[in-house]
């Protein structure tokens, strides 16, 4: 008898592991009564005396519970809203595990929050057509003028259903353009260079950083280029020639293409393979290794290179990999250069697509107009300012528009700075860790980033069936051909079967679907500018 | 005593040689995170770091303590690993010796039935969902009970108590004793290579598990200590490499050797529990493995 009761007792410990759970249960639901009461109440107005409570998933920043930031969040709101708010954090957990968690939270719910912060998904498809994603249209005519002012027409585009409504808004758009070319102004100096301004001179500038012994130790041991194993990294390159091999570009007659097919790729690899045979182009960059951000700013640290196609943000004085440039190199200095001309003097830098990369659903646990004020609080410049930096004098100081924090890295993480990051990020001038300087070069960049703005196309649907099916083995393919001629491995002339490859691989079905999403998506544009004149241009 | 050959001397020389070769390759990693978690974080970038630390910093260390949910995620972990780990190996034990005896009536269904959670398991959401009806979400027990009886476990644990001899058992029952007595005075003080074994590895299941955080935990004052770390380490740089944008609030510390630095402090607790069981350890694998 002891034997079955010592088994019925593991047993029912067992079934913890592997049962199924059915039907309902109040356990824990607290949440949801809450939730439950404040949507039956209508709005901020009825349940102006209780506090307004709302669950925010949050992904960025230290991730601090009950901080600082959050109470200054909350005194905030109060005075906006006019009634006590009690924000309640979810803190998602790292990326690798994000979506198992994001579609944990949102399976039921009394465990979804009132505001979602998600990346890309196609589980938001799912959302909207269970109404579990609220249309925040009618909330952000009455109360969301600074995130109407904020974003662009072009970026809402990305997020407005073409049943006229907005069920995300995106939570950080990066800069139009936030990638630059970058040279060293001393090896210049010492080597008697110019800055260049075609890619002709370019190349013959970092034909001189390889050989040129510009640190002086008498070692062949310094590179022209180097970055990361992505294209990106050779924008000086391709887009000099109007090219880019990543995406969809529009030609001369009106139709698209993808890029990486264009005739004159196979020039540039060419050129490609010259300086990486001449050892002008490190070798670390054409392996998937470099494809670690941090080795990449190991390698900028180093200053054994010349010349990188990287962030605007190192130009920041306080960016981590500037300071440790710095510290290895006392006497080194880098300088961004406006984009190369190309033979036909063409320039571009490279756009940012400007659909944001991350987004906030506002969900059917909480009343959209409260939730929508929340986001429009934290949109203000002031608030902004407060929960990502401090107090002015408190935290931080801003001196001839530098901006130094007064405070240890340690102390702004306990405080929770940065915990509500990515909540309609602010890339203006309210982003004052940007020195007037650098807000200045990411002003330039909108401009010297439109002529690839306006050859790139950038799909609305995040439905592409056809992609998706055919694109991993074009991009591997395409990956093994490009990197193998820059590296010799594969010769030059394996580039004119690409186009044939492509086709094999589904190119045909992909430039189908692309064609026909490209129609589809000019005609919604159309219908769009109409909507947004009508719901959103009279409430900016 | 016969003179050792020039030949068997060679031969020992090049087994020495090759065994101490084979023990620096498995030490070297180990000690370069040791050097790597102390250097320079700048100087490590430029490549420095070989046998020694280059430079000195304990800024990796500073990061990885002074982040607020360290010390919470220790606690959440120790008492997960100490309390998971007596209500795992207890009624491990306990369902293994039940049906390790022939005369427990439909003894082979109950193994089947374990054997059946070895080949299929509920799936995630459905996993969750019984958890959160159960009202565990953000307590120690959902952490502690998904896990605490192991299949595998139970298996080796089996073939364990089938090697006592039932003559002990019915020595003790002519002197009066119980089913339970039996148990726990004779069957567990006899088991305990097999309860240190089953024992190590549910505490280094649960030490190291991280996945329990990502489900059940929306509280992260209930983060496990693996989930704070990982967090640490990943989302900064991660941030960045993914969207290819600063982060408003950047840590001024190298994620490499703050990596370095958290695999050291999550491993070492297990590392020093590790040698006073080891000779448990390998005797009650053995055991298990060569009487399944």
């Amino acid at each position: 008898m002891l034997l079955s009761v010592s088994l019925a007792m593991a047993v029912l410990t067992a079934a913890c592991s592997g049962g199924n759970g059915n039907g309902d249960s109040a356990a824990g639901n607290g949440g949801a009564a809450n939730t439950a009461a404040l949507n039956s109440g209508g709005g901020a107005k009825e349940a102006s005396k209780e506090p307004y409570k709302i669950k925010m998933a949050l992904m960025a920043g230290p991730k601090t519970p009950d901080s600082w930031a959050e109470k200054a969040l909350e005194e905030e709101l109060a005075k906006s809203m006019g009634r006590p708010v009690d924000v309640q954090p979810i803190f998602l957990p790292d990326w690798s595990e994000l979506n198992t968690k994001i579609n944990l939270l949102m399976s039921a719910k009394d465990t979804r929050p009132g505001i979602l912060w998600t990346g890309d998904t196609k589980e938001y498809a799912k959302w909207v057509d269970a109404g579990i994603a609220q249309d925040v249209t009618p909330s952000l005519q009455k109360y969301g003028k600074q995130i109407l002012d904020y974003y662009r027409k072009d970026t809402l585009f990305y997020h407005w259903d073409k049943s006229g409504k907005i069920f995300r808004i995106p939570g950080d758009v990066p800069e139009a353009s936030y990638m630059t070319t970058i040279l060293r102004k001393d090896w210049l100096d010492k080597l008697g260079l110019q800055v260049p301004a075609t890619l002709d001179e370019y190349v013959e500038v970092i034909r001189a950083f390889a050989n040129g012994d510009p640190d002086g130790n008498g070692k062949k041991d310094t590179y022209g280029i180097s970055g990361d194993n992505y294209y990106r990294s050779l924008a000086p390159f391709f887009y000099a020639n109007g090219l880019d091999v990543e995406n969809f570009v529009k030609q001369p007659d009106g139709s698209i293409k993808f890029g990486a097919l264009d005739p004159k790729v196979k020039d540039v690899l060419g050129l490609l393979n010259k300086l990486y045979k001449e050892g002008v182009m490190d070798p670390r960059m054409t392996t998937s290794a470099n494809n670690d951000d941090n080795k990449v700013n190991d390698i900028y640290a180093s200053g054994k290179v010349g010349s990188f196609y990287r962030w605007v943000d190192y130009f920041n004085p306080g960016n981590s990999v500037n300071m440790s440039f710095k510290k290895l190199n006392p006497t080194g200095e880098y300088i961004s250069v406006p984009p190369m001309k190309g033979p036909d003097g063409f320039s571009s830098d490279l756009p940012d697509p400007g659909i944001g990369w991350c987004y906030l659903v506002v969900t059917d646990a909480t009343d959209v107009d409260s939730a929508v004020q929340v986001l429009n609080t934290m949109a203000t410049p002031e608030v902004f300012k407060k929960i990502t930096f401090g107090n002015e004098g408190e935290h931080y100081k801003m001196e001839s528009g530098i901006f130094t924090p007064t405070i240890q890295p340690e102390e702004g993480s306990r405080l929770g700075l940065g915990n509500f990051g990515w909540y309609v990020q602010r890339k203006d001038a309210a982003n004052i860790k940007n020195t007037p300087e650098v807000t200045k070069m990411f002003e330039d960049k909108i401009a010297t980033s439109q002529p690839m703005r306006d050859k790139i196309v950038v799909f609305k649907a995040i439905e592409r069936p056809e992609w998706d099916r055919y694109s991993a083995d074009i991009k591997k393919v395409r990956d093994e051909l490009f990197w193998g001629i820059i590296t010799g491995k594969t010769p030059l002339d394996a580039f004119d079967k690409w186009p044939a490859q492509y086709e094999k691989l589904g190119g045909k079905k992909v430039d189908e679907e692309a064609a026909g999403m490209f129609d589809k998506e000019q005609a919604e544009r159309v219908e769009y500018d109409k909507w947004y004149e009508e719901n959103i241009t009279p409430y900016k | 005593m016969t003179p050792i050959s020039g030949g068997e001397r060679a031969f020992n020389a090049a087994n020495i040689a090759f065994f101490i070769l084979l023990m620096a390759l498995m030490i070297y990693p180990f000690w370069y995170m040791v050097m790597a978690s102390v250097s320079d974080p700048d100087l490590t970038a430029s490549g420095g770091l070989f046998l020694l630390p280059a430079g000195f910093s304990s800024t990796a260390y500073q990061a990885v303590f002074q982040n607020v949910s360290i010390l919470s995620g220790f606690k959440v972990t120790i008492i997960t690993t100490a309390a998971g780990t007596l209500i795992g190996t207890f009624f491990s034990a306990g369902m293994a010796y039940a049906v390790s005896k022939k005369r427990l009536r439909g003894g082979k269904f109950f193994s089947l039935l374990i054997l059946f959670t070895m080949l299929f398991s509920g799936g995630l959401v459905p996993s969750y969902l019984l958890v959160k009806m159960l009202g565990l979400i953000d307590s120690y027990g959902a952490f502690i009970l998904p896990g605490a009886i192991g299949a595998w476990n139970i298996f080796v644990m089996i073939s364990f108590f089938r090697g006592i001899p039932d003559e002990l058992e019915e020595a003790a029952k002519i002197d009066g004793a119980n089913d339970l007595t039996v148990f726990f005075r004779i069957v567990l003080p006899l088991s305990k290579p097999v309860l240190a074994t089953v024992g190590l590895f549910i505490a280094v299941g649960y030490w190291n598990d991280f996945f329990s955080s990502v489900l059940y935990a929306t509280e992260k004052d209930m983060w496990q200590l693996q989930m704070v770390l990982k967090d640490l380490i990943s989302n900064t740089s991660q941030a960045i490499s993914q969207a290819g944008i600063s982060v408003a609030v950047q840590q001024q510390v190298n994620p490499f050797t703050v990596k370095m630095a958290s695999i050291l402090v999550s491993s070492a607790p297990i590392l020093a529990v590790y040698p006073f069981l080891q000779k448990h350890f390998v005797k009650g694998a053995l055991i298990g493995s060569v009487k399944g």
